[in-house]
């Protein structure tokens, strides 16, 4: 009974054992599947093989087992998913497991450490190659600078003509020198190239190298030198004792030289006192081969010191070059009677800035100093009237001036009495081509005006002198091609202006003039209100006769969307203003944009109207006026000439359009309000 | 018209008034005289084209170095962009407008030159156009002491 319970629990133990030998070979499969799946075949056959002795030894030696030993063991992966503790034989496999996967670990540690010591490798060799690659992209740049076309293949006689561009603008060609022996040698090789001597400011490095440089050309007699000196700090620490010292080094620097000076320019601060050690220029000193001198302030803001600038100097300079051609002066205040006594046979070109000048002196010095004169600007902020009660009545005496072609008189603030009427009326210019009279502040031209410290006259007034102006420019060359025109309204009490104003029946009648309409290729006309559909309109659509065009012009200035209809009635030929070429108008768009926008219309967008498309250049100037919620309509009316421009082939090149803004003294009170809508095209 | 011939054979046509504008083509035609003949030569004619109708400089312009009264660096907006090109070609079309004897394309050259050297220093002249600093190092000694002379200045 005994030996039969007990057979019968080995054959059932073996049965058992059998199952679990079956088992086994499943969890062996199981764990190589696995193990292929973890590339950790190694492990995989240890534990495997491990737990198949172990079982099988347990099958075989074990005879009193425990119940829970006779339990299946678990996989360890089982393991992982409950809570049970592993029985010592789960224990001894686990911890084989662990073994081995520490090791792995380990080996997979230093696998990665070695590709990392490649990488860190790589990364070496790569940083080497680039640099290698920049040199020797480099080296090809060099190399096929030698045989390609770089700075080496220009011949020298074409790097002097750049050193002189160079020298031309920097004044200084010494840096040019310290580049490398072939530059040096060709730039040493040109006197010419150091007898500009230049001073932005006053260091004492610049003036260091003027004298250093005056020096060297010493010797080089033959060629005249050009001398541009800007007496002003660069450092306001500097001394004011050492700056006049130092600005009186370079004025006597150059004086030295005065037989050889080609041009001179000098410009000064007006903080700049010590003009009483300025070297005297005597009889004996003679700038025998000066062409050119410009004398002036340098500084923008109001003169401080006006009684402090060395007038007699700057007079007794300019009498000391017989051969001057070109003077530019910009000085406070010079007596009347020193610019009218001065004599300059040889100057052609003459721009002089002063606060004021009277007609009288204006006439004296076109009737005496300069019978060569061609080309002539005035800016002054006041022309005076000559009183013909107190002084020499001969001064106003009629003026021919046969050599004057180009005429330009600016006058920010006017003039006093009848100062223009004088002027005009008793000066003829023959061979006058060009002609500007500008009266009023103009943005951008103001010279004088920003020059003026004390006070104006007060009798100064800003007229149009239409019937003045008139008889001046009948008496001008049969064929005058430039006529510029401005003037800026003045204020009374915001109501109006004082005195007479630049309408566009004027300016209509100066075309009218027969040694105008024939000739003129440029008109000009700046204004501070609308101008002005009529004068449009005049000077791109023919008319019978001078009477028939004013009249019909004048009837028609505020009908501009007619004028397509009445050009073809008329069917006439563009006889008039035929060699126009050139026009500029200041437009207020606001006030003209649909009458603008009609007569660009019936003009420049008709094919068969040749009368504008003559013209080279129309340019106009929006002036929008500087009161708010304007920038739409703004930007509506820039669309709307952008879109003209864009009309016709080669209308953008012709039709050049700007934009300004602009304070106006008065606003129109029948101001048309545009609707965006209407602004087409 | 005129056909003219590029180094490569590229025919192009173009008004007489235009090629004019260099002085060696005009030069050619009134040696030629009226041809149907082809004349090499490298392309300006854009150049030219856009230029059309400017006054020409008189034959006896005073070109003399000593004159540096007019020579400035101001070049047009045109002009500015038509030179906008790189440095090889830079030279090349002075090289070709010196050869051409078209002075205000190379007038044009040699303003950009010369604005790209100003306000540089030797050393950055030197790497803008590959030159070598060819001097013996007692003159780089001085150069350097001259250069650095601004800093002892007030």
């Amino acid at each position: 009974m005994h030996f039969t319970l007990l057979d019968r629990f080995r054959s059932k133990l073996r049965h058992k054992g059998f199952k679990m030998s079956n088992k086994l070979r499943q969890y062996q499969a199981h764990m190589q599947r696995s193990s292929e799946d973890s590339n950790d075949s190694e492990v995989t056959d240890i534990s495997a093989k491990t737990s198949l002795d172990t079982i099988a030894s347990f099958a075989s030696v074990s005879t009193f087992p425990s119940v829970h030993s006779l339990l299946p063991p678990l996989n360890p992966v089982d393991l992982l998913r409950t809570n049970e503790q592993p029985s010592s034989q789960e224990a001894v496999e686990i911890h084989a497991l662990l073994n081995s996967k520490r090791q792995k670990l380990s080996d997979l540690e230093r696998r990665k450490q070695v590709l990392d010591r490649q990488r860190e490798l790589l990364d070496r060799q790569r940083l080497l190659l680039n640099d290698e690659l920049d040199e020797m992209s480099d080296t090809i740049d060099i190399y096929r600078g030698v045989v390609g076309c770089s700075m080496r293949q220009i011949p020298s006689d074409l790097l002097l003509e750049i050193f002189h561009h160079y020298v031309a603008d920097s004044g200084n060609g010494e840096t040019l020198t310290h580049v490398c022996r072939t530059w040096r040698q060709v730039a040493l090789s040109s006197p010419s190239l150091w007898t500009t001597f230049s001073a932005p400011y006053v260091t004492k490095q610049s003036v260091s190298d003027v004298l250093r440089r005056v020096d060297r050309v010493k010797a080089a007699t033959g060629l005249p030198l050009r001398f541009t000196l800007n007496l002003r700090k660069k450092f306001p620490q500097l001394p004011d004792a050492e700056f006049e010292q130092l600005s009186l080094d370079l004025v006597y620097a150059s004086i030295t030289q005065i037989h050889r000076w080609r041009s001179f320019s000098l410009h000064f601060e007006d903080s700049l006192h010590s003009w009483a050690g300025l070297p005297d220029i005597s009889e004996s000193m003679t700038a025998s081969r000066m062409e050119t001198l410009e004398l002036g302030y340098s500084t923008s803001s109001f003169i401080q010191n006006p009684e402090l600038f060395p007038v007699q100097w700057a007079l007794s300079l300019i009498r000391s070059a017989p051969v001057l051609e070109d003077l530019r002066l910009k000085l406070p205040g010079v007596a009347d009677e020193a610019l009218s006594t001065l004599s300059l046979p040889h100057l052609e070109f003459l721009t002089i800035e002063l606060p004021t000048i009277t007609s009288a002196t204006l006439l004296s010095l076109l009737r005496n100093a300069a019978p060569s004169l061609k080309v002539c600007k005035i800016y002054v902020a006041g022309l005076l009237h000559f009183d013909v009660d107190d002084d020499d009545f001969s001064a106003l005496s009629m003026v021919e001036h046969s050599a004057l072609e180009t005429f330009e008189l600016h006058t920010s603030h006017g003039a006093s009495g009848e100062a223009l009427i004088q002027l005009f009326d008793n000066l003829t210019l023959p061979a006058m081509r060009e002609v500007l009279l500008e009266i009023g502040q103009f943005a951008d031209n103001n010279h004088s005006a920003e020059m003026v410290s004390g006070e104006l006259p007060e009798d100064l007034d800003l007229s149009w002198p239409h019937d003045s102006f008139l008889g001046f420019l009948e008496r001008a060359s049969s064929s005058v091609t430039s006529l510029r025109l401005g003037f800026i309204s003045p204020l009374w009490d915001g109501m109006g202006s004082v005195g007479a104003d630049l309408e566009e029946e004027h300016v209509q009648g100066y075309l009218d003039l027969p040694n105008i309409t024939k000739s003129l290729v440029t008109l000009h006309v700046r204004r501070d209100r609308p101008v002005w559909p009529g004068l449009l309109e005049y000077i791109t659509l023919p008319v019978r006769d001078s009477s028939d065009r004013l009249s019909s012009v004048i009837h028609r200035r505020s009908s501009l969307r007619s004028v397509k209809s009445r050009s073809t009635l008329n069917g006439e030929s563009s006889s008039r203003l035929a060699t126009l070429e050139n026009v500029a108008l200041d437009i207020d768009p606001i006030f003209q944009v649909m009458p603008m926008r009609d007569f660009v219309r019936s003009r420049w967008c008709d094919s068969s109207a040749d009368n504008f498309s003559r013209l080279k250049r129309f340019s106009v100037t929006l002036c929008f006026p500087d009161i708010p919620n304007l920038q739409l309509e703004s930007t509506a009316v820039q669309k709307v000439f952008e879109r003209i421009s864009g009309s016709e082939k080669g209308g953008a090149e012709k039709l050049q359009v700007e934009f300004d803004r602009r304070t106006y003294p008065m606003m129109p009170m029948d101001v048309p309000l545009v609707s965006l809508s209407e602004l087409t095209i | 018209m005129v056909t003219l011939v590029t180094s490569d054979n590229e025919k192009f046509n173009a008004e007489k008034e235009v090629v004019e504008r260099s002085v060696l083509i005009k030069n050619m035609l009134e040696d030629v005289g009226e041809s149907d003949q082809p004349i090499p030569l490298p392309m300006f004619l854009e150049y030219c084209e856009h230029h059309r109708g400017e006054p020409l400089p008189a034959p006896d312009a005073d070109t003399s170095q000593d004159d540096t009264r007019k020579r400035t660096t101001d070049i047009s907006e045109w002009d500015q962009k038509f030179i906008t090109v790189d440095q090889e070609m830079l030279f090349e079309i002075i090289l070709a407008a010196n050869y051409l004897d078209i002075k205000s394309l190379l007038d044009v050259g040699c303003k950009t030159v010369a604005n790209m050297i100003k306000g540089k220093t030797p050393e950055e002249i030197r790497k803008l156009f590959n030159i070598v600093n060819d001097f013996t190092p007692r003159r780089r000694c001085a150069q350097i002491k001259k250069e650095n002379e601004w800093a002892e200045d007030r």
